[in-house]
């Protein structure tokens, strides 16, 4: 489990001056929830992940992550899935994906299989001796999908992994996606700017907005599982959901709009 | 060891190798134009080669410019002389242990300057300071520190070598990601682990930049070392040959040394071809 308590982030911009960014932020993920967190770029949402894995230290409030505060960088049992790949380019795909496994000492015949499973079930069975430049954008971003599920961490961070692709990749990944955690459930944070794409994926759907940014709204979605992505949006469900949680973002967009003008 | 073979053989297949119709018509015309290159560097060259012939000794007196013919069949005849060699040899240590030592301590004092902030912070003026001397007119007193043999002349290229290095060295070190640090750190890496497989990575390009920029820089430390007091080495010989006026051995003396610094460079692009090459199958990006 995963509490926000009243988290609040002041940055210091290089000129000296104090930016709010985060202000009261309260939320909680269960255990094995998907918790999808969306909101207007620049109401301070990535902050909010770099905070709960300890990269950056809050100013107000406090993380708890299973029981314990986060203080410094959490490295037990989770994973973390950046907007780039963030692979390391001078090594194959399969050793990518084994790399955790090599940090957790696993022996190297069994590094070898896991690695080749999770590259199997990501769909990069067949370029496992291929190095990172050789694969298109989605495909090195299965392999990021497939180094973090290989070490089965009980919770994932996601910081807009699919934002970078293409709609059509994105939408088979998030269906991928989905199919994973469907049989290997997991706790997930997962952080966005796409509505649809929030609505898709999630349990529950929190509502970021504003300058500084607070939570306006956390939303169920009550969408049977498995969900078929590509029809979502046809559903009426979906539209309903989709029109009440614009509701909560519209207010907090226009001022955004006002700013960066 | 395996694997990375596999892996270097399926590169070739993904750069476009695999014969298809499409990218044998690429390869012709490619080959087409490479010949077009070739011919014209070689008509450039011949073409200076002859104007030179023509002018020496008409226009130009042929002990201040000798001539092709001249220089070649001297630099033929020096390299059958016992003399030669050794005077090879002995500039050939001092490019060796000058770069070698100059390239360690760059590294070193590179990466600790990017790793440690407190370091970087008192040191980094203190080295741009010293790096504003013109490292030649320390050659006086290197003559003075390490005497007339080798190895004055290997500190004068050391000294110039390290500089060049450690700041390739230190540029890269702050050119890594955080971001990728950061996430090796979040999957539960140790500070050794992250060294090894990301940071000491990370800086294989900017180390062989640096390696590929400081085979000329050492050749000339040594030879303005030899230049200033030497009685062996091939800079001692063309300085010897030009009191002599003896253009044709000048010329055969720097062709020497450029053809050195060639066999160099060419040393330094195997290994980084060997080191690199996950670099060079890159197409998407």
């Amino acid at each position: 489990m995963l509490e926000f308590r009243n988290v609040s982030k002041r940055f210091e911009t290089p000129g000296g001056q104090e930016v709010d960014v985060l202000q009261d932020v309260s939320f909680t993920v269960d255990d094995d929830e998907f918790c999808v967190v969306v909101g207007p770029s620049g109401c301070g949402k990535s902050t909010l992940l770099n905070l709960a894995l300890g990269l950056v230290p809050v100013t107000g409030g406090e993380i708890v992550h299973n029981g314990k505060r986060v203080e410094s960088i959490v490295s037990s049992d989770v994973g973390y899935i950046t907007q780039d790949a963030n692979l390391l380019p001078w090594s194959t795909v399969l050793e990518n994906i084994m790399s955790p496994l090599e940090i957790r000492g696993v022996p190297k015949a069994d590094r070898k299989a896991t690695a080749m499973e999770w590259a199997e079930a990501v769909g990069l069975g067949k370029f496992v001796n291929f190095y990172p430049g050789q694969l298109s954008g989605g495909m090195q971003k299965r392999c990021s999908i497939a180094r973090t599920m290989v070490y089965d961490p009980a919770m994932i961070y996601m910081d807009e992994p699919f934002g970078p692709l293409d709609a059509i990749t994105r939408t088979i990944l998030q269906e991928t996606l989905l199919k994973l955690w469907q049989t290997r459930r997991k706790t997930i944070l997962f952080i966005t700017h796409d509505l649809v794409e929030a609505i898709a994926l999630g349990d529950t759907v929190v509502v970021i907005n504003g300058q500084p940014g607070g939570v306006k709204a956390r939303i169920p979605i009550p969408l049977q599982r498995p969900r078929e992505i590509r029809h979502l949006a046809a559903s009426p469900e979906f539209v309903e959901l989709h029109t009440k949680i614009w509701s909560y973002l519209e207010p907090g967009v226009g001022n955004n709009l006002g700013e960066e003008m | 060891m395996s694997t990375q073979m596999q892996a270097r053989s399926t590169a070739v297949a993904v750069d476009g190798e695999i014969v298809s119709p499409k990218t044998s018509r690429r390869t012709s015309r490619d080959r087409k134009w490479r010949i077009k290159v070739t011919i014209g560097q070689v008509v450039t060259i011949l073409l200076i080669l002859g104007i030179w012939q023509a002018i020496s000794g008409n226009v130009i007196p042929d002990y201040l410019i000798s001539s092709p013919t001249g220089v070649a069949s001297d630099t033929v005849t020096l390299l059958q002389t016992k003399t030669m060699w050794n005077d090879i040899l002995t500039t050939t240590q001092e490019l060796v242990f000058g770069y070698a030592i100059g390239v360690v301590f760059g590294v070193i004092v590179g990466v600790l300057m990017g790793s440690l902030k407190y370091v970087s912070s008192v040191f980094e003026p203190i080295i741009a300071g010293i790096n504003g001397i013109p490292k030649i007119a320390l050659a006086p007193l290197f003559l003075l520190w390490f005497g007339l043999g080798i190895w004055s002349k290997v500190a004068q290229a050391s000294m110039i070598v390290f500089f060049v290095m450690y700041y390739n060295v230190y540029m890269g070190m702050l050119g890594i990601s955080p971001m990728l640090v950061k996430l090796f750190q979040v999957m539960g890496a140790k500070r050794g682990y992250v060294a090894r497989k990301v940071v000491l990575p990370s800086l294989s390009i900017p180390i062989f930049s640096g390696l590929k920029a400081c085979v000329p820089f050492a050749m000339i430390g040594v030879i303005v070392g030899e230049f200033i007091a030497a009685d062996q080495g091939v800079g001692y010989f063309v300085l010897q040959a030009t009191q002599q006026f003896d253009s044709a051995g000048l010329f055969s003396g720097i062709i020497i040394m450029v053809a050195m610094v060639l066999i160099g460079m060419a040393i330094v692009t195997f290994c980084q071809n060997r080191v690199l090459f996950w670099q060079r199958t890159g197409h998407d990006k």
